[in-house]
């Protein structure tokens, strides 16, 4: 038998959707437990869709993302708008008693169901209930519905990232998406604690606009306190310098460097063969180099636009110059430190072929979480939740398959 | 900054001052994290890792060196003062921590370590791998005396492989976890997010596995390792992008204001009349009702053309585009931006933000943060909460609660601690040192 893993025997009927949801019970199906996963065809969570897939084949059961997020749960497949879909939720509820609810729809969704949290709660009254939406449950603009490019843009990602001379750009990818889960997962174990030692359940409401903005919290007081709306810099530091991205050697390649400090200042300028200019003393302190950035840049990228920038990180750090590679996609899969660390993982995929995961967010020395089971049709679980999670019977599982309450991609 | 003297304490009031949650809350709720006890020694934007445990109710102590903690030397300052106790960086990471002083490179100092390791649950540290081992209070010593405690080491590379121990500040973190690449425009070099965030998001990794660990060590009494690597926590915020070349070969490029799927690329960011507003411009599942809902304020504004106004939106997916090749996805495509750009020019924010809620189309304001502070849906769900900073003769206006937690909520017990501030209530109160012991160990420089 495999080590107990710390989620071993946790339930968990999971309504997420999209990225941000299901990204934050997948820590828990990688760590054991056991994610039922609603999901549908005629209804079909929009990641199903999105590029890319498997193959360059399009197809619902062939995307990406959709795997990605959804790394070894179980796949109930029900159409919730058939009469009856709502009615076999609150049986599996009843009889499977999951511990932990979980869904990240606009508030009103899984109160139009009866499946809020008082209507669970009254099926399981210590029933851990996990909401995550864009900006929370409450208040004037709790019903907007949205994605992570737009709570990214809300919490002040955007206007943060570009150059000081123009308008903001995307900070890449659905950021606030992946802000969240971290913070859902932590608090969906302390609630799992506060229930052991309690036997209390609770309703966990997250906003995706105000875990974000935890992360920019200095930021946030710097104007609650002295006014300044910061804005964008392009890649100068408030305090470090220099401290930005070089050319390198061949088409668009870069090279981050960034001196912290008056020590690592002279160890670049060694690692450079010390040339005249950087010995002038106006650059051994940092606001003095701060003062001349526009030179000390332009010298720096002359030296650096003939090196290959993967062997110029290493050589930089080896002499204690923080320093790092602005990787590609193509990048990172030979890479030799995430390779060393095994960082991306390969399922098989029930449709042929290999699906590419990233891996574990974080590493338990002793029992470290698994990604074993790729996700991909609607319903591939189905008969083993209804028959020997819910205990359903043979025919009544036939009737429901037939009245098309019962789906299967 | 004027400090206050520490004064002799009874045992009675160190018990109370142990569980402030206890005496402090107006509710007898226990707070989920409250019989546990963390020891931080992260530095940086990774102090964010044990401040999510602190607000859950952990007792954490904040160890810092004599003097003081690096951190406190970060931007930005209390009116702009760079005074060691007016870092607002370290204000904002070590609210509802306690603070003490330890000196790691003494002998007594590391001894004193072991003493609390040994009574505490978790300990949380960013030290570069193969430091505290070579002090002997690393993971393999501390866990001999303490087996079921669990250790969190969060840093830029993880604990093993070729650059676990390089160095990183937020622009290296963000370029090896492959989010500098594709963020910016074209005609120059990648760009970050002028706010330093990556040893944050490493941070919530850490908060994350710490809790796996506790739940674990909760109910099988084992302690274990954490590993969180900064360099693959921003590789986690780019999930989207690592599959491309293993599955279509496509090669990703930043794309400024632009995103994408492929060849099926969108103008996100458009100006408006008093900034900038993020707009999602795709139909199919994710997107129908947004774009009829578009095409209808068009319409009323006079921009719709009628080929918008009979489009099967439902049929306008990324994956619908993609299939009919680049050339007509694009022409597409820049259809709906044209009328899209002199929409949003016409109109505010707020004007903008509140047309999105009533007919929900999938727009947003790119805020700031002055218009964060006036957000009513912030205001309207409490989120800024004041904390007292009794020695800057004021309250500071923090964001609040990280989650709303129905039965156990998050409170900011105290502000993050002052250089030392709980020295005497640990070191005597808890950890029983005679008066003697402990200004010993202070004229040593050990405390």
């Amino acid at each position: 038998m495999a080590t107990a893993r710390p989620f071993d025997g946790l339930k968990v009927l999971d309504f997420m959707w999209a990225i941000v949801g299901p990204m934050t019970s997948r820590y828990l199906a990688e760590h054991g437990a056991t994610v039922v996963r609603v999901d549908s065809v005629h209804h079909p969570d929009p990641v199903r869709i999105t590029p890319p897939y498997l193959g360059r084949q399009p197809g619902i059961n062939r995307a990406h993302l959709m795997a990605e997020a959804n790394v070894n749960k179980l796949s109930l497949g029900i159409n919730m708008a058939r009469p009856g879909g709502v009615e076999l939720i609150k049986r599996i509820i009843t009889t499977w008693q999951p511990d932990l609810v979980c869904e990240n729809f606009t508030p009103r969704a899984m109160k139009n169901w009866g499946l809020d949290y008082p209507a669970v709660r009254q099926l399981k009254p210590d029933i851990i209930y996990y909401s995550s939406c864009q900006l929370g449950h409450g208040g004037p603009r709790s019903a907007f519905a949205g994605y992570g490019h737009l709570a990214s843009a809300i919490a002040g990602y955007f206007h943060l990232t570009g150059w000081p001379d123009r308008g903001p750009v995307l900070a890449y990818g659905a950021l606030s998406d992946f802000l969240s889960p971290a913070i859902g997962v932590s608090a969906i174990v302390a609630a799992l604690i506060h229930r052991k030692y309690t036997g209390e359940g609770q309703h966990i409401d997250q906003s995706q606009l105000e875990v974000p903005l935890h992360y920019l919290s200095p930021m946030l007081l710097d104007y609650q306190v002295n006014g300044r709306v910061f804005g964008r810099m392009g890649n100068r530091d408030l305090r470090h310098a220099p401290h930005g991205v070089f050319p390198c050697q061949g088409d668009d390649r870069w090279l981050a460097i960034s001196v912290a400090s008056n020590e690592e200042w002279l160890a670049l300028r060694q690692a450079m063969g010390d040339p005249a200019w950087a010995q002038d003393s106006h650059f051994d302190t940092a606001p003095g180099r701060k003062q001349h950035e526009d030179e000390i840049e332009e010298r720096i990228a002359g030296w650096t636009q003939d090196r290959v920038a993967e062997d110029l990180m290493v050589e930089l750090q080896n002499c204690g110059v923080r320093a790092g590679v602005p990787i590609s996609c193509a990048d990172m899969h030979h890479h030799p430190h995430l390779k060393r660390r095994n960082f991306f993982r390969y399922l098989e995929h029930p449709e042929g072929g290999t699906m590419p995961h990233l891996g574990l967010r974080f590493i338990l020395s002793k029992t470290p979480g698994t990604i074993d089971r790729c996700y991909a049709r609607v319903g591939t679980d189905t008969e083993h939740v209804l028959k020997d999670l819910a205990g359903l019977g043979d025919d009544e599982i036939g009737e429901m398959a037939a009245a098309g309450v019962l789906e299967w991609s | 900054l004027p400090r206050g003297q520490p004064s002799p304490v009874s045992l009675s009031i160190c018990v109370a001052l142990i569980r402030p949650a206890q005496c402090q809350r107006e509710t007898n709720t226990v707070l989920p994290l409250e019989r546990f006890r963390v020891l931080d020694l992260t530095e940086g934007g990774y102090n964010l890792g044990a401040k999510v445990l602190a607000d859950l109710g952990a007792d954490v102590i904040r160890i810092e060196p004599p003097g003081g903690s690096p951190t406190r030397l970060n931007p930005p300052f209390y009116h702009d003062d760079p005074h060691p106790e007016k870092s607002l960086f370290w204000f904002a990471f070590n609210l509802n921590k306690r603070g003490i002083t330890l000196n790691l490179e003494s002998a007594d100092g590391r001894e004193l370590l072991r003493q609390l390791a040994t009574k505490a649950d978790i300990v949380m540290e960013s030290y570069t791998p193969g430091y505290l081992e070579g002090l002997g209070v690393g993971y393999p010593q501390l866990s001999q005396l303490n087996p079921g405690m669990v250790f969190t080491s969060v840093t830029p590379f993880g604990q093993t492989g070729p650059f676990s121990r390089f160095k990183a500040t937020d622009i290296v973190s963000w370029a090896e976890g492959g989010m500098l690449y594709l963020s910016g425009d074209r005609d120059r070099p990648p760009v970050r997010i002028s706010f330093p965030v990556s040893e944050a998001v490493a941070a919530a990794q850490s908060a994350a596995g710490t809790m796996h660990a506790l739940w674990h060590a909760i109910n099988t009494g084992e302690g274990q390792q954490v590993d969180v690597s900064a360099q693959e926590a921003v590789l986690w915020l780019t999930i989207l992008e690592p599959p491309y070349p293993i599955l279509s070969g496509y090669h990703l490029k930043r794309e400024g204001i632009h995103r994408g799927f492929e060849f099926v690329n969108w103008r996100q960011l458009y100006p408006c009349q008093d900034g900038h507003v993020s707009i999602y411009l795709m139909g199919g599942p994710a997107g129908a009702f947004s774009m009829r809902a578009l095409v209808k304020w068009l319409e009323e504004e006079g921009l719709a053309t009628p080929e918008l106004m009979e489009k099967k939106w439902e049929e306008w997916s990324p994956g619908d585009l993609f299939r009919l090749g680049e050339e007509k996805a694009l022409e597409e495509i820049r259809k709906v931006e044209e009328v899209t750009e002199k929409l949003l020019a016409r109109h505010t924010k707020e004007e903008i933000f509140d047309r999105a809620v009533r007919d929900r189309i999938l727009v947003a304001p790119c805020y700031d943060a002055a218009d964060l502070a006036a957000e009513v849906q912030l205001q309207a769900r409490d989120f800024w909460k004041e904390v007292e900073h009794p020695e800057l003769g004021g309250r500071i206006l923090y964001p609040g609660e990280l989650v709303k937690l129905s039965g156990t909520p998050i409170v900011y017990r105290r502000r993050a601690p002052l250089i030392g501030e709980h020295n005497q209530e640990v070191y005597c109160g808890e950890l029983g040192l005679s008066p003697q012991d402990y200004s010993h160990l202070r004229s040593t420089g050990a405390i």
